[in-house]
């Protein structure tokens, strides 16, 4: 039903008329040679107007439906209020040239004149048919749009989301008091997050599951610096074939599991590689997990990407499933 | 002056109480745990808490309120690392926002603050 209250832009509008109005005109030509008694120019003029004032009360007709008439109806109306108002512009159109070429006397309207309820009826149906036609023409074109659209802000949503900031002040935080009790560990600590950072700020947006672990090892050295060495990582790689994933997906969903499983104890981290890629922890069950910012725009990604899915397993330990399309 | 300290993280948790050494504080408690921590405040009075936001089990918001419900006049310094819950801190009952990585500065500062704070207080009693 979406669809229906699509928006024509002006744009959209004057090709419509250009295409409409060259429509009439050919279609006029062509009764002009069908019969000697068409064969006259006010056959390929009313035509023409007739097609104008069609496109123009369709326009009109359509503004009015999409501005006041549907946002006030309930959604099951909204089709049968788009039929009548097309069938309408077209027949209504039709009416108007009629009329005014009926009041100038031309030839056409004697000729046409005892047919001219039936051929008011046709003309609006056809406009019916046509409209139809436009629709699925411009909803494709709306559709479109809209997919490149939502490409482009998860790729934005995605740059934002693959750092986190609050990690990295957190971690700076930390490593600056290192600095006074363990000069050895805080020069690791530093050097890791360069290296996390130079992974970061890599242009690829996909990446090979190998650089990505490596990318997960790097982060939890990095964040057992804050939590004393108490996450603990158990990394089972039975895929011997590479997958290629979108940057930070697994990683996010080791952060995920820090920032919502973490105890003040050990935590358990276990990311299995088979077919799919499941990560698990042994810490807090959130219960009614909804899927926020990050784990939303990861699947975004993944599907975008055509990588595939993420899937929340509701048992314990917390579960997630990275659903991978090429296996 | 009467300080306690509470952040899961314990090397956040040393810095604060190193800074805080070195501009000459020494009644400093460490707590690492947030339900530790509001039990340490039922049997204790402190002048200053300084309180991390994101915690498991008790997040530095609610410890804040109750910390404020057991003792009025404590000042609380919230310091995280999350910028967005400045407003709630402050509607807790927070004297000052330090966000991490903390600094010698943003400590001192906020210890000014409290100072401040006190000294405006002891002036306006003095003048009713």
């Amino acid at each position: 039903m979406e669809a229906v209250e699509l928006k024509v832009s002006n744009k959209d509008w004057l090709y419509i008329s250009i295409i409409g109005t060259l429509f009439g005109f050919f279609i006029s030509l062509f009764f002009y040679f069908l019969n000697d008694m068409f064969q006259n120019a006010s056959t390929v003029i009313f035509g023409t107007f007739s097609a104008f004032s069609i496109t123009l009360f369709s326009s009109l007709f359509i503004s009015i439906s999409n501005n006041h008439i549907l946002p006030n109806l309930d959604k099951k109306f909204w089709y049968i209020i788009s039929f009548v108002f097309s069938f309408l512009s077209g027949a209504l159109g039709f009416l108007f040239s009629y009329s005014i070429f009926y009041i100038i006397e031309t030839p056409i309207t004697n000729i046409i004149e005892p047919y001219s309820l039936y051929l008011t009826f046709t003309v609006g149906a056809l406009t019916f048919l046509i409209g139809l036609i436009l629709h699925q023409f411009i909803s494709m074109k709306y559709k479109n749009e809209s997919i490149k659209n939502e490409i482009l802000n998860s790729k934005l949503k995605a740059l934002e989301n693959e750092l986190n900031p609050h990690f990295l002040f957190n971690a700076l935080n930390s490593m600056s008091e290192l600095v006074y009790i363990d000069q050895k560990k805080a020069e690791k600590s530093i050097l890791d997050l360069s290296k996390f950072l130079r992974n970061a700020i890599k242009t690829d947006s996909l990446i090979d599951i190998a650089e990505e672990l490596d990318m997960v090892r790097t982060y939890v050295d990095i964040e057992n610096i804050r939590f004393d060495t108490k996450i603990k990582l158990h990394i089972e790689n039975k895929n011997h074939v590479n997958i290629l994933l979108p940057k930070f997906s697994i990683q996010l969903l080791v952060e995920n599991a820090i920032k919502h499983g973490f105890e003040n104890k050990i935590l358990n981290i276990y990311i299995t590689v088979d077919k799919d890629i499941c990560v698990s922890n042994d810490g807090k069950v959130t219960k009614d997990l909804k899927f926020g910012t990050g784990l939303s725009n990861l699947n975004n990604r993944l599907r975008l990407l055509n990588v595939g899915n993420l899937l929340y397993e509701d048992k314990q330990p917390m579960q997630f499933r990275i659903e991978v399309n090429n296996k | 002056m009467k300080i306690l300290i509470v952040d899961d993280e314990k090397l956040a948790s040393s810095r604060v109480a190193r800074i805080l050494n070195e501009l000459g504080i020494t009644d400093i408690t460490i707590s690492n745990d947030s339900l530790e921590a509001s039990e340490y405040i039922v049997k204790n009075k402190y002048d200053i808490i300084f309180l991390d936001i994101q915690m498991p089990n008790m997040t530095g918001l609610e410890l804040a309120n109750k910390i404020l419900e057991l003792e009025p006049k404590t000042f609380i310094i919230f310091q995280t690392a999350y910028d967005q819950y400045a407003i709630e801190a402050f509607q807790s009952g927070g004297i000052d926002y330090i966000l991490k990585p903390t600094t010698n500065e943003n400590i001192n500062n906020a210890l000014q603050k409290v100072k401040k704070f006190l000294k405006q207080h002891q002036m306006r009693f003095q003048k009713r």
